[in-house]
């Protein structure tokens, strides 16, 4: 019995295009992004503060309350419905080139309540976070359009949406990066994180643009009526088109090249998701992305962003299964991405930045799922991992603003006494994320690292499943570490630390009972405890595949438990009475530096542009200046003027010289006519 | 009275009336530029509204796919002996262009209140130079074609030579005697090949001409001379270092017409002239104008890169985006090329906003390098948001028009199937090398710390300081979410260029299968045709 290995299905089930249900996803859709117009260009909303952020927590919440009463509730006792509306966007020659619209099935459902859910929680935090900033209103109206973007890719039906709100969060991220746009270090952030993006796009799209002209190219000859039909409707770009295409003539009738094409088109496909979701080697834009507000940060990186590129897979995982080597590579970039994740959050001090590279980390984790084809794993885990990891992005902004803007955990401790919901909150998170208890992260880590010992199409997946435990326990070392220089031993700051207000603790309780509660969900087949059918996840995926469960390999969930203990009680051991002092540098030398300096793969970037694309720039440059417009254009001009002094040299003056070469003349026009009368004669004669 | 006829009316009579206004009328003076062009806006939308329902005055190929129909027809006598009408009609590529011309001219003389400098004749020029633009892309005369091509030029190399300026990175007499020289020497090539067209017709109407059947060796001796003509003014490469040093001298309502329309003129000559009437030369010769516009797309973005200078940037990303355009039209697809007069729409409107903006802190600043402003956000944030709304259009950012077309003509190139995809593949990767130059320019201009001598640039306040730009900017988000009523337009003047294309290489093969052994009887025909006339 294959784990997950059964794609999650994009379509089949019965199709809602009438009624509230199959628009009402619009209103969840363009209520932020009427929001973040209203910001924009109102100026008095603009400047009322309370009234923008009112508005832009009320179009969140109205997105949740829309999700969970039209689509969640009544579709929880037939669960195989979608709602969809599509309208023709681009139409070229009569037929539909481009479509907009929205679809939701269980999986935009799922993914939709996790955006608004945890969204909301972040939304009414920044009203505390953010108090006093005088430009809040801006920063709401940029936060809404943030929100609009991720709901586009979220509900988008097609490839082509799903680019066109991949850019947007690009764009919107770019502007809540930079929102600090004062300070230098944000301007950069922000450029790097939207050009990093950019260069995941372009393989993205030369994917897309493969894909559909595979699928375009199609006719009747070779697939059905019932696809055809759709994709005169809906274009050659919507994912239930190109999955029913896959489904009736497989990669070999769908592209030329056969699988080895299917497996280059879903490589270029991942890129995308290697942009967005940050995985290596284009994961460099996401620690500096913390340059943001903290909520921006919980945001992008917890329920967002980079959950984007997560989900694409899984939306579009047809593509993926069973497409030769492609499983492989994005396994291994998985495996890859949690491991250096994980080591380069060990050597962190700043708190923020180390939440990025767990970040990092759980997303490698995510992505070895989808190469695993464990898409409802992969899943499950985004889930839980929204809201533990929104939670403790939340934990770190409250002990930053406590400790007034102070991001350095050496300079922190104590704050346990001091920041106790905060605290008790952290803790519940940190638990959620390390796997010490079956909370939450424990789940959905157990249910990936099983999808890994159970998987066939990967390449070596014993040793990927190797490098998963030993993150686990790397996990659990530096999530400790952070938590004992945070809240052991004493207070090392200059201002006195306080806790947050109730707008920002309220928040952090209720993402922390959530984080208790969610892994429930997903609970897999026990046969220790007889526990079965009671995976909720995946009875909500895969209906269509009941049968295929989850099971928990027993010794792997109690092994991975211990091993995150273990891990946890080093770290204590180190850091409990450490009193800030990290002796991890000294003890590991030089492995240590290279995980501080990122493994130099920062530095190698920076190279690459500064250098290499510069020198390409330089060089274009100097062609155009030198050689074009000196060496081809100027010296032509400049030709040109000679020519016209000598020219000028014959206009003399003198009378005699004009004589001469008139006669001169004269004697040549004379010479040309009677050769021409002479061989027209000639001619004539014949 | 006829919509056309008005549109070329109202600015040169308003160039007229602007002869008899005292010089220091300056009120009085803009008052009229801006009625005048803002009455030629109105009626460009309305005819733009009701483009769909209005009736056909003429079709060219009056069968099936290729019937190509113009509109808003208007037609008199100008010389008789000669055969000589004044005929004016447009096709929705024209009509798209005409759109553009009159809402760029419109926020160009608005964003023009601040000269100071002889505004008389400043005006009376602007509106010159607009009419002959005006005239190029409603004429279906070809005399009148030509004459409103060159009227389109002159004016240009007064108001740069007499109201441009001179920087660290560009001389402005440098600057505007290349510019002009590089046109007139276009306009020329282009006019032996207009000639060629007429003595081999015999007839200066478009719409016959159009119908008229020319002999496959004719094609392929024409169409590279008119097609390099009218790519001078594009600007393809290497033709193209006039354009940004004319952009870099030029004072800001000039760039913005400059860029926005008048290198538009030379893709409109490609297609009205070089692709409609030659399609099996097209047919031959377009695929190596895909190679050629690689080179503008890519090169000409690496060499914006290393500039510091923001016009430059602008001008060599104009010269780059004017590849994706050429990319358009070589692709030879409908939705290739329907992207492309889409996107010489979109980016006009966009890269006139930004050169609008430019202005605007030039004429205070009176640098534009990148090293010596920044954190200019803080003093403007009005121009500072609008400029970083213009830099994501033009990096390609869904929700602006130029998304929406340049995606199209990626479309079209991936479809063409063209040197194994590798021009499409460049031009995607050419999104990425936007990116780099304008977020650098966003990030170095308007970001970080205000240097003390900034702290008194003043932003746009009033109403009349602001409309301008938000107008182009609302121009790229309407057509940006809703781009369907200017596709439906464009593709009612492509598709039948489209269509003929396709035949002419269907017609091409035809000749290579039937025809080897005769292959020197199209030659012959075309001298005997001109020896009987």
């Amino acid at each position: 019995m294959d784990l997950g290995l059964m794609p999650v299905l994009a379509s089949g089930g019965d199709i809602i295009t009438e009624g509230f249900a199959s628009w009402a996803a619009w209103i969840i859709l363009f209520a932020p992004l009427l929001v973040a117009f209203l910001v924009a260009c109102v100026p008095a909303i603009r400047k009322n503060v309370n009234l923008a952020a009112g508005l832009a927590i009320a179009s969140v919440a109205l997105g949740l309350v829309l999700t969970l009463f039209v689509y969640f509730f009544p579709t929880l006792g037939h669960h195989n419905q979608i709602y969809e509306l599509i309208v023709p966007w681009v139409s070229v020659d009569g037929s539909v080139a481009i479509a907009f619209g929205t679809r939701m099935d269980a999986l935009s459902i799922t993914m939709t309540l996790v955006v608004t859910g945890v969204g909301l929680a972040i939304f009414v935090y920044a009203l505390g976070y953010m108090k006093g900033d005088p430009s809040m209103g801006r920063f709401f109206g940029k936060f809404a359009l943030f929100v609009f973007s991720m709901l586009g890719i979220v509900v988008s039906p097609n490839f082509f949406q799903t680019f066109i709100f991949w850019e947007l969060v690009g764009a919107s991220s770019y502007l809540l990066i930079g929102y600090y746009w004062k300070k230098d270090s944000a301007g950069q952030a922000a450029k790097k994180a939207f050009m990093t993006n950019r260069v995941g796009d372009f393989g993205f799209l030369m994917g897309i643009l493969m894909i559909w002209a595979a699928v375009g190219a199609l006719t009747n000859d070779t697939i059905s009526q019932g696809v055809t039909s759709l994709m005169a409707a809906h274009s050659a770009f919507d994912f239930r088109v190109i999955e029913q295409a896959i489904g009736e003539v497989h990669f070999t009738g769908l592209f030329e090249g056969g699988v080895a094409a299917a497996a280059i088109a879903a490589a270029l496909v991942f890129c995308g998701a290697m942009g967005k979701s940050a995985q290596f080697p284009l994961h460099v834009w996401l620690p500096d992305a913390m340059e943001g507000p903290t909520p921006v940060s919980a945001l992008m990186h917890a329920a967002t962003m980079v959950a984007a590129g997560i989900y694409m897979v899984i939306r579009c995982n047809f593509l993926f299964y069973g497409a030769e080597w492609a499983p492989t590579l994005i396994c291994w970039i998985g495996g890859i991405t949690a491991f250096i994740a994980a080591s380069m959050a060990i050597t962190q001090n700043d708190i923020k930045k180390v939440l990025a590279y767990s970040t990092l980390s759980q997303l490698g984790y995510m992505t070895m799922a989808l190469g695993a084809g464990a898409y409802t794993g992969a899943m499950f885990h985004l889930t839980t991992h929204a809201f533990f990891k929104a939670l403790l992005f939340l934990c770190a902004g409250s002990v930053i603003h406590g400790c007034h803007h102070e991001q350095d955990m050496t300079k922190m401790g104590g704050l346990r006494a001091k920041m106790p919901s905060t605290y008790k909150t952290w803790i519940i998170g940190t638990i959620a994320l390390t796997a010490l208890a079956p909370i939450a992260g424990w789940w959905s880590k157990d249910e990936i690292l099983g999808a890994t010992l159970d998987t066939h199409q990967v390449w070596g997946s014993g040793f990927l499943l190797f490098i998963g435990i030993v993150v686990a326990a790397m996990t659990a070392f530096y999530m400790w570490r952070a938590t004992y220089m945070t809240f052991a031993g004493s207070y090392r700051g200059d201002h006195p630390a306080h806790e947050s207000p109730k707008v920002m603790t309220i928040p952090l309780w209720v993402l922390a009972i959530f984080s208790i509660f969610i892994g429930f969900l997903g609970i897999p087949e026990i046969t220790a405890f007889g526990v079965k059918d009671a995976n909720f996840m995946e009875w909500w995926l895969h209906h269509r595949h009941k049968g295929a469960a989850a099971t928990m390999h027993n010794w792997l969930a109690v092994g991975a438990t211990v091993i995150a203990w273990i891990g946890m009680l080093v770290a204590r051991a180190i850091y409990r009475e450490s009193e800030g002092k990290d002796p991890l540098p000294e003890k590991l030398g030089r492995i240590w530096t290279t995980w501080n300096r990122l493994y130099y793969i920062d530095d190698l970037y920076l190279w690459l542009v500064q250098v290499v694309q510069q020198g390409i720039a330089r060089t274009a440059w100097f062609f155009e200046r030198w050689i074009l417009i000196q060496g081809v254009i100027n010296n032509a001009s400049q030709s040109v003027r000679v020519a016209g002094d000598r020219v000028r040299r014959v206009q003399t003056g003198r009378l005699g010289s004009y004589v001469t070469s008139f006669l001169l003349g004269a004697a040549v026009i004379g010479l040309l006519v009677l050769l021409q009368v002479g061989m027209s004669h000639a001619a004539g004669g014949k | 009275m006829n919509p056309l006829l008005l549109v070329m009316l109202v600015p040169a009579a308003a160039t007229l009336a602007l002869f008899f206004i005292d010089a220091d009328a300056k009120r009085a003076i803009r008052s009229v530029a801006t009625v005048a062009t803002g009455l030629v806006l109105v009626i460009a939308i309305f005819m733009f509204i009701g483009f769909d329902s209005a009736d056909a005055t003429w079709t060219a190929n009056a069968d099936g796919d290729s019937a190509h129909d113009y509109k808003y027809g208007f037609e008199t006598e100008w010389v008789p002996q000669m055969g000589l009408n004044f005929r004016l009609g447009v096709d929705g590529m024209g009509l798209a262009m005409v759109l553009l011309t009159a809402l760029i001219i419109f926020a160009g003389v608005m964003v023009s209140y601040n000269i100071e400098k002889r505004v008389k004749e400043y005006y009376i020029l602007l509106l010159a130079l607009v009419t002959g633009v005006f005239g190029v892309f409603v004429s279906l005369d070809l005399f009148f074609y030509y004459f409103f091509y060159e009227l389109a030029v002159i004016p240009m190399f007064l108001l740069i030579g007499v109201w441009g300026s001179t920087t660290k990175t560009v001389d402005q007499n440098y600057a505007t005697m290349k510019l002009v020289l590089l046109l007139t020497a276009g306009a020329v090539m282009a006019l032996v090949g207009l000639i060629s067209i007429w003595s081999e017709v015999g007839s200066f109407n478009m719409v016959l001409i159009e119908q008229h059947e020319f002999s496959k060796s004719f094609q392929m001796t024409w169409f590279p001379v008119i097609f390099l003509g009218f790519a001078a003014l594009v600007p393809m490469w290497p033709l193209h270092s006039w354009s940004p040093a004319g952009h870099a001298s030029a004072p800001a309502a000039v760039s913005m017409l400059h860029a926005g329309v008048l290198m538009k003129l030379g893709a409109f000559g490609i297609l009205r002239v070089a692709c409609s009437y030659f399609p099996q030369a097209a047919a031959e010769y377009l695929p190596y104008l895909v190679v050629l516009c690689c080179m503008n797309i890519v090169y000409g973005g690496l060499v914006a890169i290393s500039q510091r200078d923001m016009k430059l940037i602008i001008g060599y990303s104009s010269s780059s985006h004017m590849g994706y355009v050429l990319l358009g039209i070589g692709s030879m697809t409908l939705i290739g090329m329907e992207g492309a007069v889409f996107l010489m729409f979109a980016h006009g409107i966009m890269t006139a906003l930004t050169f609008a903006l430019i202005g605007w802190f030039y004429d205070q600043t009176h640098t534009r390098m990148l090293d010596d402003l920044g954190g200019m956000m803080k003093v403007m944030p009005f121009a500072g948001t609008l400029f970083i709304i213009a830099s994501m259009a033009s990096a390609g950012l869904p929700g602006f028009a130029n998304f929406a077309s340049e995606l199209m003509v990626i479309i079209g190139a991936w479809e063409s199937n063209l040197w194994l995809l590798i021009p499409a593949i460049l031009a995607i990767w050419g999104l990425v090398i936007t990116g780099v130059y304008l977020l650098r320019a966003v990030k170095d201009a308007w970001f970080g710390e205000l240097p003390e001598r900034w702290k008194d640039l003043r932003d746009q306040r009033t109403f009349a300081e602001r409309f301008p730009y938000v107008m182009l900017t609302g121009v790229l988000l309407l057509f940006g979410f809703w781009p369907q009523p200017m596709i439906t337009m464009v593709e009612q003047g492509v598709k039948p260029l489209v269509t003929r294309i396709d035949e002419g290489r269907e017609q091409n093969k035809k000749a290579v299968q039937i025809d080897v052994p005769s292959k020197d009887a199209p030659a012959n025909d075309a001298p005997a045709q001109g020896e009987e006339r």
